[in-house]
């Protein structure tokens, strides 16, 4: 019993941890509009690992995190510096075409490797179980040190959103921006798999935007959303034995679906808030 | 000869997509929806496979593909509606939610099936390469209808992705026009996923749209420009991909990439662009004829440890082998065949991998209990990984028996040797 406990509590904390900075990037790339960059950054981690694969590092040890981490932070520069000068081309339409091309290396490289489905699909789905304390440790710490950061020169990040015009060295926080997002994605996904690290990211503060445009007031809404429905989650997939990360992408899927309900089921209190809010 | 039989079906069914992908990628672009029709796609994957838990029916059914279509009229429904009302977010992170809340569903539901990897693999990457002429039909009958649709509702369409508020003020239904908008663009990308897969769909959406973005601001020459880029990118990635032995749908999406890089990294040196487009066409054209000529001789050395020389990555035809022009047999002609003894002759005196494939497949199809046999006869000779996906896909489909074959390994490994030992029992 003290075992599945230890477990358990070794999940919440890392949760705990990781939704704080997860919101707060979330916010970030909700009001940019940037919405699959994490993506981008995740299959590039992946790519990177598999990289490492093929010259016979094995996945999810120490040594494994140095390519992806090489990748990511190529990407990082390519997404900060990409940017296309007409109108007509979004933002967003690069990032689409970074994933594409990631996705397609990816899967080339793992034609020619042994064993490249299976590790394909591993990388999307996550495992968990393979959470430890020193894992913990070593991403919590990291955690806290880019969530102080972050706090430390959250007017130069918040900047760069509401009013790039204004920022000097813009490409400069771009790039530090992506490249925190790319740090996460190394060591997440290998815990959690690309689609839970996407989900924690995008619901909690999809939710937190629907209801505030301030940003300590999102990240608490986000943040306490968030946990409730892994915790549920959890919850749900000790006890009737069903796959982890899927069942907390479902119960944050549904806390989204109710957060959109309440929206349009009153809309003269959305409108209250509309006007609250000047655009 | 044989380059064009094994090819010609795909890069038909590729320039189908092409054409109204090209069109619909315009939309998407201009309606900052990028990762729609991963959105769409993974929901409708959700649909077949609660088709399949549900009724035990295959994808390629007809229910499978209404529940796949009603999931995605789910979604239609959901996207127009949420982006009337909730302001505060782009809908492109409502579609990112979904895309999550999707992946998640599938694989939840398949989460205990085995084998399951290799059916995410298949979505992803997509067999183009097994294209039959029903496809090909019935790829150009629904791009067709589509397409009409879009012709004929392209103002109010049009409207709305041009300029969503400026339509709400005009009066446009824009709630109604966006279902229509999001069910017919569910219709295409279930259809053409299904056969081509998430890659090659997604990159023929949005790389071709973006490029001509990058030249024209009109519809029409951006549809253009759309759809030369993309039918000679899909031309070279088929040819580098038959010639190299890489998965058919990454490696056009990869010339679709390169083809943009190069036109990008051009257009940043200012050159004039006229200047620009032609190079790109012309380092195109260069690159089209090498593969040509590459595919055209015996093809280069193996480059995967699973295709050793007797197992050429190209199918080429052997003269050498069979009686009476038996070799000449491509897989549309095999498609027709009902008789098993002559299949077992077609298999005995053909050295063509691709044909041999079709003739297992066939043989599957009219005779079970003896297409296994023949399956397994097939394997013992570990063709190369293309083949032997395709024909463990197939004993997949006809039997249900062979999910625990691991294509990665060789016939004799210990776990096939298992699974077989499996089959056999059955």
């Amino acid at each position: 019993m003290s075992e599945v406990w230890s477990f358990f509590l070794v999940q919440i904390a890392l949760i705990a941890v990781v939704l704080i900075l997860h919101t707060y990037m979330g916010l970030h790339v909700i009001r940019r509009t940037i919405i699959f960059c994490d993506l981008v950054l995740a299959q590039l981690a992946a790519f990177g690992a598999l990289v490492g694969i093929a010259f016979g590092i094995h996945y999810a040890t120490s040594g494994s995190y140095i390519l992806p981490l090489l990748t990511v932070l190529v990407g990082s520069y390519l997404l900060a510096t990409i940017d296309p000068r007409s109108p007509l081309i979004p933002r967003e339409a690069v990032i689409g075409i970074m994933f594409a091309m990631s996705l397609v290396a990816t899967l080339l490289l793992g034609d020619k490797l042994s064993g490249g489905d299976a590790y394909v699909t591993k990388t999307l789905a996550g495992s968990m179980l393979w959470v430890n304390w020193p894992l913990v440790a070593i991403t919590a710490a990291v955690y806290i040190v880019l969530l102080l950061f972050h706090y430390r020169f959250r007017h130069k990040f918040i900047a760069l959103t509401e009013n790039p015009e204004s920022l000097r060295h813009r490409r400069y926080w771009d790039f530090l921006f992506f490249a925190t997002q790319g740090i996460i994605a190394v060591l997440i996904v290998p815990i959690a798999g690309v689609l839970l690290a996407y989900a924690f990211l995008m619901i909690p503060a999809s939710i937190a935007a629907m209801f505030s445009k301030g940003w300590l007031r999102a990240i608490i809404i986000g943040w306490s959303v968030g946990f409730a429905a892994c915790i549920f989650g959890l919850i749900l997939s000790y006890n009737a034995d069903l796959p982890y990360g899927p069942t907390l992408v479902l119960a944050l899927g549904i806390c989204f679906l109710g957060a959109v309900a309440i929206k349009s089921l009153k809309p003269a209190l959305a409108r209250g808030w509309l006007k609250g809010g000047t655009r | 000869m044989s380059t064009i039989s094994l090819l010609g079906l795909p890069f038909l069914v590729a320039l189908e997509m092409i054409a109204i992908l090209g069109y619909v990628g315009i939309h998407v672009l201009k309606r900052e929806i990028i990762f729609v029709d991963i959105a769409l796609a993974q929901v409708a994957a959700v649909g077949a496979i609660v088709a399949h838990l549900a009724f035990e029916v295959h994808g390629d059914s007809v229910t499978g593909y209404s529940f796949a279509f009603g999931a995605t009229l789910l979604a239609a429904g959901f996207y127009s509606f949420v982006r009337r009302q909730t302001i505060r977010i782009p809908l492109e992170a409502v579609i990112g939610v979904t895309y999550a809340v999707a992946a998640a569903l599938a694989l939840f539901l398949v989460g205990v099936a085995p084998g399951g990897h290799v059916h995410i693999h298949q979505m992803l990457a997509g067999s183009i390469l097994w294209t039959t002429p029903k496809d090909v039909i019935l790829c150009g009958g629904v791009f067709a209808a589509t397409g009409l649709c879009f012709y004929l509702f392209r103002k109010p369409l049009a409207g709305i992705s041009d300029d969503y508020e400026g339509a709400v003020r005009k009066g446009t239904n824009t709630i109604a026009w966006d279902f229509v908008f999001y069910t017919l663009v569910g219709i295409i990308i279930t259809l053409a996923v299904r056969i081509a897969g998430v890659v090659i769909v997604f990159t023929f959406l949005i790389i071709p749209a973006t490029l001509s973005a990058i030249f024209a601001k009109s519809w029409g020459m951006r549809l253009v420009i759309a759809w030369i880029t993309g039918g000679t990118a899909t031309g070279l990635g088929l040819l580098f991909a038959n010639a190299f032995d890489f998965s058919v749908g990454p490696a056009i999406a990869l010339f679709l990439g390169l083809a943009l890089v190069l036109t990008a990294l051009l257009r940043q040196i200012r050159i004039t662009k006229t200047i620009t487009a032609v190079i790109s066409f012309a380092v195109a054209g260069v690159l089209f004829v090498w593969f040509l000529s590459l595919s055209g001789s015996s093809g280069p050395p193996a480059l995967s440890s699973q295709s050793t020389p007797e197992h050429s990555p190209v199918p080429v035809v052997r003269h050498e082998a069979g009686a009476e022009g038996l070799e000449k047999f491509d897989p549309s002609q095999i498609s027709v065949v009902t008789d098993p003894g002559k299949l077992k002759q077609i298999f005995d005196g053909s050295n063509d991998m691709e044909v041999r494939t079709a003739v297992v497949s066939r043989f599957l199809e009219i005779d079970p209990p003896g297409g296994i046999r023949l399956a397994l006869e097939f394997l013992k000779t570990d063709p190369p990984l293309l083949f032997r996906q395709g024909v463990i896909n197939k004993l997949q489909d006809v039997s249900g028996l062979a999910s625990d074959y691991n294509i990665e390994e060789p016939f004799n490994s210990p776990d096939n040797q298992r699974a077989i030992a499996a089959m056999s029992r059955q």
